[in-house]
């Protein structure tokens, strides 16, 4: 019997843990460390965050669905991998901390045979100045990125709305809080959520709203940008983002690295090189990501974390990280297996794996402050390498080390994207995209890197619709319900 | 070399939007011939993509007579909002009124591959935004307000279907079939309207045409249903959104049906 661990239960590692258990069955043991205890499907967050959804409706608890799915649950977090065992043992293990109720603070020591790293990240509002401290979100904005904090963002918001209702005049800064931040696509559908609802409301006339983010142009989301179809004319995404922001007006600032935030205040540095600061009476600025700080140790108890991890935290995986200057970058630096290259037994998916670069075009200010979207790696092809990684797994514990792995390349794989701008049976609208590949591949595609047939994006009723029912399908299939293999990912 | 400017009704392409990744000599031919056809035109400026070529790449002759080149630009910085009398080479002999920003500060790189900052006010302001328009794969229509959109519209000898590059056609064969379900609808709420006023002894007969429109209505649904998306995919990047655009009105006129159906029911 195999012992698979996966470290992480969020979108990639629920995905790779729910496959693996079913290709491997009863004959071999999966084990899925999270320090949570609900599973949440975060795209669904903006909803929370105002107040058209409940935390409960965009979660369920993990436990039983590892029951009823056979999986082994242990709700801790991973702290540290041995990867060579210890000095009297070569097994390799893992170090983990409990978080579930009556065990806090217990550790435990846990041996696999194959190891998956499916952390997600760390929300590190640490890294700007009263953003937050360290992982944890601070006292002057708000965010989305769990249901915790979305369900307080809804709170904040409602206090806004109340006041614009009493006639005292609001401001709102939606956007990224720092320049090296992801996850643009979830800002985005957050302004136009609130928007939404401040229009719904009858407020809309006494709240100014504003987007701040590191993108170099509005419409870039971190993948440089895509082909989007307005009044039915393919243009690219930064007319399209820039026709919605001034139809719904909605003022922006591009190019910022948020540097500090303050109590109603925020200072930024734009590319040129200048200055600024922008009030605020609610704000929702996305912080960066960073790798949870996994440590690595090897027999002797000799740190080998820089080995195994990028200076970021993510881990390494197959990829090229030394292709250099954005002329040099190809698609082959992504990685296609997401196995670790000194431990072949260690793979990394989701947000945990460590990119060869950037995939839009890096920019900094004059000072040197690099401010540019850090790459996507959420959503659909989260799934996607998750689902590829425990393939391979699952036919190097049946099938052997020789076993031929499964490959999922962000540079050879299309991603299918519905970003929310307002919910609403009929009114709702939605920007349904689809990229192809995520990644550029400039020699196959030489110019913009992509196949513009199958990069194409349009805002509407219909988007809305796909994306209400696909909150439902991937709810259904992460609890592992009757003919959940069906839904892709 | 001189090249030839694309003009309306010529179909632009759907590449557009390259970042210049390559300061080579494929580039500096690029810039030569974009110098060659302004001066063969007389233009002050023009974009890579008015003669064929994704690159973001715009070269303005300056009042000194020498030329500008500006690689990969973006709008860092935008003030004020102008509403000039625009033309352009794309439109020859048309102009329309735009908006545009009064000052942008546009980033962008030199030949050098230096990153560069240019300041930029009044004519020069506009020039620069329309040519990243086209940078964008687009022209200054996109920059006219409703009424003037329309107004432009009207004087294009050849329509607007001649601006779309193999994107969704306005409208679709599917939509005929939408038209008689419709026209069917009609003809069905009017026979429900006319049993309340005739003799029972008629009421078989209007109930007789209900059946045969209703059953007429899911027909052409399953018609509909299975033909628009064969017509969608003639459109490969029409949207992500055809499919669920086809399922929302097959969804809607179902619902329908059934009210008409339910209507029947308790009538007849």
């Amino acid at each position: 019997m195999s012992r698979l661990i996966i470290m992480g239960g969020g979108v990639s590692g629920h995905t790779a843990a729910t496959f693996a258990k079913k290709w491997l069955g009863d004959k071999h043991e999966v084990i899925v460390v999270t320090p949570n205890s609900q599973w949440n499907w975060i795209p669904s967050n903006i909803w929370v965050g105002v107040g058209q959804m409940t935390k409960e409706q965009v979660t369920f608890p993990l436990a039983p669905v590892y029951k009823k799915a056979k999986i082994d649950y242990k709700q801790a977090k991973a702290v540290s991998i041995h990867p060579n065992g210890k000095a009297d043992n070569d097994d390799a293990y893992i170090t983990i901390e409990y978080t579930e109720d009556g065990k806090v603070g217990q550790t435990e020591e846990l041996g696999y045979d194959y190891l998956i790293n499916a952390t997600g990240p760390k929300l590190n509002f640490g890294a700007t100045e009263g953003l937050g401290e360290g992982s944890n979100l601070g006292e002057h904005t708000v965010s989305v990125c769990t249901a915790d904090h979305a369900e307080h963002a809804s709170h904040e918001l409602e206090k806004i709305f109340a006041k614009a209702k009493a006639g005292e005049r609001q401001k709102i800064l939606v956007g990224t809080g720092h320049g090296m931040c992801t996850c643009q696509g979830a800002a985005f559908e957050y302004i136009f959520n609130i928007e939404h609802e401040a229009k719904k409301a009858g407020v809309r006339d006494m709240i100014d709203i504003k987007w701040i983010s590191n993108e170099a142009f509005l419409g870039d989301f971190g993948m440089g940008g895509l082909h989007m179809k307005v009044g039915g004319y393919a243009v690219s995404s930064k007319l399209f983002a820039e026709s919605l922001f001034a139809e719904r007006n909605v003022d922006w600032i591009i190019g910022a690295h948020v540097s500090k935030v303050e109590a109603g205040n925020i200072h930024y540095e734009l590319l040129d090189g200048s200055t600024g600061e922008e009030s605020f009476d609610f704000s929702m600025l996305i912080p960066p990501f960073a790798g949870v700080g996994l440590k690595a140790y090897d027999k002797a108890g000799e740190d080998i974390t820089a080995t195994i991890f990028a200076p970021n935290g993510f881990m390494k995986v197959d990829a090229n990280y030394s292709a250099g200057a954005y002329e040099n970058w190809k698609a082959s630096d992504w990685p296609r297996t997401y196995q670790n290259p000194t431990f072949s037994n260690m793979f990394a998916c989701g947000i945990a794996f460590a990119p060869p670069h950037i995939i839009s075009k890096p920019m900094s200010s004059p000072n040197g402050t690099p401010i540019n979207p850090t790459p996507p790696r959420t959503g659909m092809p989260s799934g996607i390498i998750g689902k590829a990684v425990a393939h391979s797994v699952c036919d190097l514990i049946t099938k052997g080390d020789s076993a031929k792995l499964h490959e999922a390349s962000m540079a050879e794989m299309g991603a299918a994207c519905v970003a929310s701008s307002g919910k609403g049976v009929f009114n709702g609208t939605a920007a349904a995209m689809t990229v192809y590949p995520v990644v550029p591949d400039f020699e196959k595609y030489p110019g913009t890197g992509r196949d513009t047939d199958y990069t194409f994006g349009e805002i509407g009723l219909a988007g809305h619709w796909i994306k209400h029912i696909l909150h439902h399908l991937f709810i259904y299939k992460a609890k592992v319900k009757p003919g959940w293999t069906l839904i892709p990912e | 070399m001189i090249q030839k400017i694309i003009q309306y009704p010529t179909v632009t392409s759907k590449e557009f939007d390259a970042n210049v990744r390559h300061f080579d000599d494929t580039l500096k031919s690029l810039i030569q011939d974009l110098k060659d056809t302004i001066e063969a035109n007389s233009l002050k400026a023009l974009s890579a993509f008015q003669i064929g070529s994704p690159l973001a790449v715009i070269i303005v002759k300056q009042e000194d007579g020498s030329f500008l080149e500006i690689i990969n630009p973006i709008i860092v910085k935008r003030e004020g909002k102008v509403h000039p009398l625009e033309t352009t080479a794309y439109f020859p002999n048309l102009s329309a009124t735009t908006t545009r920003y009064e000052k942008v500060k546009i980033m962008y790189e030199d030949i050098n591959q230096k990153q560069q900052f240019l300041q930029t006010d009044g004519e020069f302001s506009i020039l620069i935004q329309r040519k990243i328009d086209y940078l964008l794969g687009s022209n200054f229509r996109i920059r006219l307000d409703d009424k003037e959109q329309k107004l432009f519209d009207s004087k294009l000898e050849y329509g607007t279907d001649a601006l779309n590059n193999d994107n969704c056609p306005t409208t679709f064969k599917r939509d005929k079939i939408l038209a008689v379900i419709k026209f069917s609808f009609i003809l069905s709420i009017i026979g429900i309207i006319v049993s309340f006023f005739i003799a029972d002894s008629q009421l078989p007969l209007i109930a007789s045409i209900e059946n045969y429109l209703m059953l007429t209505i899911v027909v052409l649904l399953v018609i509909y249903f299975f033909y628009a998306q064969y017509e969608g995919k003639q459109y490969k990047n029409c949207s992500s959104c055809q499919i669920g655009n086809i399922v929302g009105v097959v969804i809607i006129h179902l619902t329908k049906l059934i009210v008409l159906f339910i209507a029947n029911y308790f009538i007849f």
